[in-house]
């Protein structure tokens, strides 16, 4: 037998091809042994390249996994996989464009409702291990001048995530995580905003009504108090306005979400 | 770099697993350290580092990484080897290792440990790139052998003579994984004490022990399962051979409660025991 020489460069480029494109025989530069083929072994490498990131989807998109089943995911993750090999040094990251894929991908794309169920599980994860902050309490408000409560702007926790959802995606993620019998997947009449956020170490979701989901993206834009009040008064009176505002806000903190507020007053 | 003679033995250790995060916080359990998964803690913040940093104010941790691609053939990531030196200021481990091994290349990472060939090419490609890590981390690495599947037609050495030049060409440590010699042995029908006699002792920093998954013809090496007998009279081999070095027990599948582990673990310490061992 004749052994080619081969750079250690074109060997991890033939060896990776082999890998992404599931070739049905090894490289010619593997050897086999009287115990198995170099099919047999390299095989060891494709199936378990596969097996791992699957194994990584599971575990960032729990409720998807529970809604399509064992076989429908895996058959799922693996057209993801062919897809969208992973860049990142961190298989922690390897799920994130899975939302995009389904939205886009056919039969994915048909299946209605489960890319927006990927989009929440993966608002989820990003919550789950996003920076830390310390919040504010009530006083920090409380010491605000009165002029310099239309500059009013908020730093915001940065674990908020923020989803528009059409399918009951949180209800079916909540009972796939208490491990009970999944409701039907169904598209409610209205979308409804959804915020997820982490308090501490507890990640938290909650729906939003249309107003409070106007003013939390006014405010994570930057926005000021006064702009948010404008934006508000196209539903409330002018007198209800700033009640409502500073409901939000009461509300807010006591929710964690609130890490930093900012007047100038010059504004 | 301080001389390579000067080993720190650490004791007894267990891999960080998230399932005993809370069970290692409220009891406090008997194990002399802990080596956590570099990447696990590349995270921004939240539960990872919360218990990290609290794991850390009561046991000496080790960093273990598995995206370093020290043999690849694409540059060093940068990136990665920042997030890797800023973590080690945060939580000081003992040492910092990762494996002799490529990832990917093209800028895509299989997520796996692919074999390299043993050629003088690939000791001196991954010395220069070991070199390069230690003096950007400022500290000297430890590479563990890895367990494999495949070999190359073009190999020009035995997988110990390449983990031996490497490491005495980049002047690294070594992390010794019993269980992958074990798994290698077979799958590549060799004698593994010819391995364990044929690694340099002085570069041998860290054991790792570890159960594997037995199809016959091909051995995995799974993580899921316990320490065969097999495995641990390899260790009181290498304990022979190499002194006390710091040893730990992986358990990445199938992971059982913390007791199991300790149990196990209380294996390794009357193994090492029973021998009359020159520190």
């Amino acid at each position: 037998m004749t052994t080619t020489i081969i750079t250690l460069a074109d060997l991890q480029q033939a060896f990776q091809t082999a890998v992404l494109h599931l070739q049905d025989r090894a490289p010619d530069f593997i050897v086999a042994t009287d115990q198995a083929s170099s099919t047999e072994r390299f095989t060891v490498y494709t199936e378990a390249y596969r097996l791992r990131l699957i194994e990584a989807l599971s575990a960032d998109y729990p409720g998807l996994k529970n809604l399509l089943g064992t076989e429908d995911f895996d058959a799922m993750g693996r057209a993801y996989i062919d897809a969208s090999p992973s860049d990142q040094f961190s298989i922690r990251w390897f799920g994130r464009h899975l939302p995009h894929f389904l939205a886009e991908s056919s039969p994915y794309a048909e299946q209605a409702g489960i890319a927006e169920l990927a989009n929440f599980e993966w608002a989820l994860s990003e919550a789950f291990d996003a920076p830390d902050s310390t919040v504010i309490d009530y006083s920090r408000l409380a010491a605000i001048e009165p002029t310099a409560w239309p500059s009013l702007k908020l730093k915001l926790h940065p674990s908020l995530k923020r989803v528009d959802l059409h399918y009951n995606a949180p209800q079916v993620w909540q009972a796939s995580n208490q491990q009970e019998s999944l409701p039907v997947f169904a598209a409610n009449s209205e979308p409804q905003a959804w915020l997820i956020w982490r308090q501490q170490l507890k990640l938290l979701f909650r729906s939003l009504s249309v107003q409070e989901a106007f003013a939390i993206d006014a405010f994570l834009q930057g926005q000021c108090f006064a702009e948010v009040c404008a934006g508000l008064a196209e539903w409330l009176d002018e007198e209800q306005v700033v009640t409502n505002a500073a409901g939000f806000l009461q509300t807010w903190l006591s929710e964690g979400w609130i890490t930093g507020v900012d007047v100038s007053e010059n504004d | 770099m301080p001389d390579v003679e000067q080993k720190r033995n650490l004791g007894f250790g267990l891999g960080l697993r998230t399932a005993h995060y809370e069970t290692i916080l409220a009891e406090k359990p008997p194990v002399d350290w802990f080596e956590v998964i570099t990447e696990n803690y590349l995270v921004p913040g939240g539960k990872p580092l919360y218990y990290l940093d609290s794991i850390r104010v009561d046991y000496p941790l080790v960093m273990h990484g598995v995206s370093l691609s020290i043999g690849g053939t694409d540059p060093l990531n940068l990136d990665y080897l920042r997030q890797v030196k800023t973590l080690a200021e945060r939580i000081e481990p003992a040492w910092i290792s990762d494996h002799l091994c490529w990832t990917g290349v093209n800028g895509i990472n299989l997520h796996d440990l692919l074999p390299l060939p043993y050629t003088q090419e690939a000791v001196q490609h991954v010395a220069d790139r070991v070199k390069t890590v230690q003096d950007f981390l400022r500290c000297r690495i430890l590479l563990e052998n890895v367990s494999s599947y495949v070999t190359y037609a073009h190999s020009e050495m035995t997988e110990w003579e390449f983990l031996s030049a490497v490491a005495e060409r980049a002047d690294c440590l070594i992390l010794l994984d019993i269980n992958n010699i074990y798994v290698s042995a077979h799958n590549h029908q060799f004698d593994p004490l010819v391995y364990l006699n044929n690694v340099p002792t002085k570069r041998v920093q860290q054991f790792h022990l570890a159960g594997h998954l037995n199809l016959g013809n091909i051995i995995i090496d799974s993580h899921g399962d316990t320490v065969i007998d097999p495995v641990w009279s390899l260790y009181e081999a290498a304990l022979r051979r190499f002194g006390p070095v710091s040893t730990m027990i992986e358990r990445d599948d199938n992971i059982p409660p913390f007791a199991e582990l300790l149990a196990e673990l209380e294996m390794a310490r009357q193994i090492a025991g029973s021998l009359e061992l020159a520190a």
